[in-house]
């Protein structure tokens, strides 16, 4: 009796065997001679086209849009207002020495006590929101999932590792007026200005802004952190927090408006812009220093494992042949355990920084792979630069 | 939530309610009138440590409570900094325009905390926030309930109503908590003030000092915004062409629509007809004049009902079963006589203008419940 | 509240910066008033299918009024369904609507948290009850669907310092864009619906200029100097019938003819914005 033929659609096969399908399109048979892709046509180290665009909230201080083929994020970046008093571990010799330290260019190497404003006083707040019902696997009336949470915990940690936000510009400060009157002599004057210059009543620092940056994903399809990352980071430099002056009376912060005279501002100079309207908000934008950019790659192995022993997985991976497909989507990422995610940076004087090295779930990726990886990394690290002018 | 909480009755059951209830007159299952309201019973200080407390059961077994607590508190400027001793002429647009009174007397939404608890749910339940936000929605909706909990330019009251349902939701429990609010809200009494000005507020130990937070007898100083009664919400529904008033479990279950309507008495006008009235004849109550403070659609549970079969599609009375199932599905079956079909789309904008005509009319079914909640005795 | 899986800013609180007085004075004096005509709705654009991975979705875009400062509304809606029921969960004959409605935390002035809060509650319970009304539910025995909207961007004046009043209106008009949002992302997840369901806000307010109070459709609450009452209606057209309707305000019984008149509008409003849908749904469902 002659077997029937089965032949499916493609949709179809790659929903019942995933794992041969994808396989079957990496390494075509000889018979055929088509070039080695992917089930969703890109080539192995071909990552999805990034789209950005900036400043489309109007109620956030920066806010940026991703798209990644799929992948959907908004980011948007709040600043509010810390008043030094709301702090209960805040030390203020700290920073007084650091306005000395300002001119010096020592921040670099030593990195302490700039960091550790950041760190201690929690001053950058990241959270990856997924409950938006971007996959069916996140739907909202649950606490965060391990995904969301490990995927804010790591943004969090490059953010401060990466050093991109300068806790100099998160500083505001006042000065108390000294008083000046026309009955004084000028003796009287000069004596307040020698107590003037004791420090006590130089500026002080009456609060620190602190940025909420809040990422929604509207549609999830692979490699969420690439997308998160680069969300953040052009969030950031679109990030134009508002000059504000300490009023002590209020205890608060207050807004000043064009129409209104200076009197302390932030430590980074204001820059009038053009053509604003009379009664609208100052603005200074917020100084990034560089452009890290992340690039998510997973390992494709040739046979599935399946929840073997190291000694026995070893073995299988000499004769075991693996892809790396940049910019794994969904069906790929549930594939493949094995990731590596780099973090480079090429905007200080052309040369590439490496930032973080993240790779987890096996062993096949070594030193050479990774070390081949830093050029793929840079290539995007490119591509998404001219995405974000 | 309790209005789609399933109610164990079989289509053909359904279908008999129906039927019944769309008659002309309506035939209601226990024999009221359209507009006939239950009896309930209704007291008022039954908890001594609040400021102002009622209950009240009606006659399906239901019970609610309400308490009233009033704390006093510092009032917040818009930017979250306390007031200082300078205050800045900030604040809402509302009760400017209207104040004789020197200073800013407008209120926040904030000075009101009200909770639901209804057994069985969590606090924030879909249906319980629902329930909450219909009733604080009716309290804030003429805009000056805060300003009777104005102390000075520092201080205000901060009113904590606390909402509970005793007995488990048999019925969709909205008016039962509206009416206990009202009365509840109508026995509230706040500490006399003894200080002046804007210092730190003290009050009078007296408690039979105390005045209430809705005085009997309105005063002349009242604007025409205030209404000396708390509001009251109502749950109507229709069912074909009739409409009736305080719906049971099952009527609720084959409603077409069910409304909730929120009114409060004016009393200005009120009082202005009482005089007039008075010269004619002094027997005949003043018809109140109402306000619409809110309405709301109610989902009633008969859109969750399951559906009868008609004796063509039912194997057991003889039918064909070789029908082929995907047409049989997708065919809309029409409705046959008597055979329960739960309903679909919404309603009429007429019959939902009908409905609330029904409510506000004069002399007609709120004026009737706020008259039977005044005779209830304050203590 | 921390909140442990999330990362929480600083243990103290922190405030958004205040705004001069005089400054919010003066916005408020050139607010101007509202640039449209009272019947008419502002421009929607309307998009689905922009999460490809669930059943269906859509993105609504509702225009500014051209001010800076002043946001239109972008909301985000996926629905995940029909899908069967746990186990658990009694047999139902009809498909079991569950709807969640979010605000994201830059959506409005003041910042929101993550946890949802009463009043977004009730803004699902509002939507439940407008899209029951149009899906027929009675073809999906023991089956649920997941309808989430998230608002990516609220209809808020940023640069009032009024704060209190303007946001309970602006929760009618998110009320109705997510009731338009959601009948198109039902639509593109082919739930078989009787009509399409649209949202319109009909608002009586009363400007300084003139005396008496008028009725407009689609209010921005900042434009306006008192809005006394608004509704927000739920319209299936073709078959002329209201699935919600969500009234508040103070009118005085007697003039009964002042809230047909607004029901009226916002009916009107709310056809107005049906034919947006079915025109786009046209578009891209076919």
């Amino acid at each position: 009796m002659a077997a029937p033929s089965m032949s499916f659609p493609r949709a179809v096969f790659a929903k019942l065997s995933p794992h041969p399908y994808l396989l079957r399109t990496l390494a075509p048979q000889p018979p055929s001679d088509a070039a080695a892709s992917r089930t969703n046509g890109r080539a192995p180290h071909e990552a999805r086209p990034v789209h950005i665009h900036t400043s489309s909230l109007s109620h956030a201080h920066g806010s940026a849009l991703v798209r990644t083929g799929d992948t959907t994020v908004i980011c948007g970046v709040r600043g509010e207002v810390l008043p030094v008093a709301n702090i209960p571990q805040y030390r203020p010799q700290a920073t007084q020495q650091q306005q000395q330290d300002d001119s010096h260019e020592r921040a670099d190497e030593r990195g302490g006590l700039g960091r550790g404003e950041l760190k201690d006083y929690d001053l950058l707040v990241p959270n990856i929101e997924l409950a938006t019902g971007c996959a069916p696997q996140f739907l909202p009336g649950v606490p965060p999932t391990t995904l969301a949470q490990t995927l804010s915990t790591r943004v969090y940690s490059l953010l401060h590792s990466c050093r991109v936000v300068d806790p100099k510009s998160l500083r505001i400060w006042y000065t108390p007026p000294t008083a000046v009157g026309d009955e004084m002599d000028t003796e009287e004057q000069q004596r307040q200005q020698e107590e003037a210059d004791d420090g006590d009543d130089g500026p002080q620092l009456a609060a620190y802004w602190v940025l909420y940056i809040d990422l929604l994903f509207v549609s999830l399809d692979g490699n969420p952190f690439d997308a998160a990352w680069t969300a953040v980071m052009a969030a950031l430099r679109d990030t134009k927090l508002p000059a504000v002056r300490w009023d002590p009376d209020r205890q608060a912060a207050v807004l000043q408006s064009y129409s209104q005279p200076t009197t302390t501002t932030t430590a980074t100079a204001a820059a009038a812009v053009p053509g604003q309207d009379k009664n609208s908000v100052k603005t200074t934008p917020l100084p990034v220093a560089g452009l890290p950019v992340a690039c998510t790659a997973a390992m494709f192995p040739e046979k599935e494992h399946g929840g073997e022993s190291m000694a026995a997985s070893a073995e299988a991976t000499v004769g075991n042949r693996h892809w790396i497909l940049l910019d794994p989507d969904r069906s790929e990422e549930t594939l493949c355990s094995e990731t590596i995610t780099m973090v480079v940076d090429c905007s200080e004087g052309g040369e590439t920084r490496i930032k973080s090295i993240e790779k987890q779930g096996g062993v096949v990726i070594g030193r050479e792979l990774i070390r081949g990886f830093a050029g793929v990394a840079e290539k995007r690290w490119k591509e998404v630069r001219d995405a974000m002018q | 939530m309790a209005s789609t909480q399933h109610v164990l009755l079989s289509p053909a059951e359904l279908a008999y309610l129906h039927a019944a209830l769309s008659l002309t007159p309506p035939i209601r299952p226990d024999g009221r009138a359209p507009a006939q309201f239950r009896p309930l019973i209704a007291e008022t200080g039954i908890l001594p440590g609040t400021n102002g407390s009622a209950r009240i059961c009606f006659a399906d077994g239901t019970e609610a409570i309400v308490g009233v607590k009033a704390e006093v508190e510092r009032t917040r400027l818009a930017d979250g900094a306390t007031a200082g001793t300078e205050w800045e002429e900030g604040g809402s647009a509302r009760g400017e325009g209207e104040d004789d009174d020197g200073g800013d007397k407008a209120g926040d939404s904030d000075w009101v905390g009200l909770t639901v608890e209804i057994p069985g749910y969590r606090d924030d339940d879909a249906g319980t926030a629902f329930l909450g936000a219909m009733l604080s929605e009716a309290l804030l909706a003429d805009g000056a309930f805060a300003r009777r909990l104005w102390i000075n330019r520092r201080f205000h009251w901060k009113l904590y109503l606390d909402i509970l349902l005793i007995s488990p939701p048999l019925s969709y429990p909205l008016p039962l908590l509206s009416l206990t609010t009202h009365l509840a809200l109508l026995a509230t009494r706040l500490p006399l003030l003894k200080s002046e000005g804007d210092e730190d507020p003290f009050f009078d130990d007296d408690w039979a000092a105390a005045r209430h937070l809705y005085p009997r007898g309105s005063g002349s100083s009242r604007t025409t915004k205030e209404s000396a009664r708390p509001p009251v919400t109502l749950l109507v529904m229709a069912v074909g062409n009739n409409i009736i008033f305080d719906p049971a479990k099952e009527e609720l279950a084959v409603a077409d629509v069910a409304l909730a309507v929120s009114v409060a008495e004016d009393t200005a006008v009120a009082t202005s007809t009482a005089a007039t009235m008075d010269l004619d004849d002094a027997a005949v109550p003043a018809a109140r004049s109402l306000r619409l403070l809110s309405i709301r659609t109610i989902d009633p549970p008969s859109r969750l009902t399951p559906p009868g079969v008609p004796n063509a599609a039912n194997s057991a009375y003889g039918a064909t079963t070789a029908q082929n199932q995907p047409e049989a599905r997708t065919a809309e079956a029409e409705a046959v006589e008597g055979v329960w079909r739960a309903p679909r789309g919404g309603a009429k904008p007429l019959v939902m203008a009908a409905l609330v005509q029904k409510v506000l009319e004069k002399g007609g079914v709120a004026d009737e419940v706020l008259d039977a909640l005044d005779a209830v005795d304050l203590g | 509240m921390s909140d442990r899986r999330r990362i929480n800013g600083p243990v103290g609180a922190t405030i958004p910066p205040a705004s001069e007085d005089g400054a919010s004075r003066e916005v408020a004096g050139s607010r101007g008033g509202r640039s449209r005509p009272p019947n008419a709705i502002r421009k929607m654009y309307l998009k689905t299918g922009v999460t490809p991975s669930a059943s269906g979705s859509a993105y609504l875009e509702i225009e500014t009024s051209g001010r800076s400062g002043v946001s239109g509304l972008k909301l985000s809606c996926t629905v995940h369904g029909p899908r069967s029921l746990p186990r658990s969960s009694p047999f139902s004959p009809h498909i079991i609507l569950s709807t969640h409605v979010k605000y994201a935390p830059f959506a409005t002035r003041q910042r929101r948290g993550y946890l949802r809060d009463p009043s977004e509650r009730d803004l699902g319970t509002h939507l439940e009850a407008a899209l029951r009304g149009a899906i027929i539910a009675d073809r999906w025995p023991k089956s649920g669907v997941d309808i989430i909207v998230s608002i990516i961007e609220g209809d808020q004046d940023r640069e009032t310092s009024k704060t209190q009043g303007d946001e309970s209106w602006d929760l009618m008009n998110a009320l109705s864009g997510c009731i338009t949002v959601a009948s198109a992302a039902l639509a593109d997840a082919g739930i078989d619906c009787i009509d399409t369901v649209a949202g319109g806000v009909a608002a009586l307010v009363s400007d300084k200029g003139d005396g008496n109070p008028s009725i407009v459709i689609d209010p921005i609450p900042s434009e306006h100097d008192r809005i006394l009452a608004a509704c927000c209606i739920a319209y299936l057209p073709t078959r002329d019938e209201v699935t919600n309707l969500w009234f508040k305000g103070d009118l005085p019984a007697s003039d009964a003819e002042l809230y047909t008149k607004l029901v009226e509008k916002g009916i009107q409003a709310s056809a107005k914005a049906n034919r947006v849908l079915v025109e786009c749904l046209g578009e891209t469902v076919g």
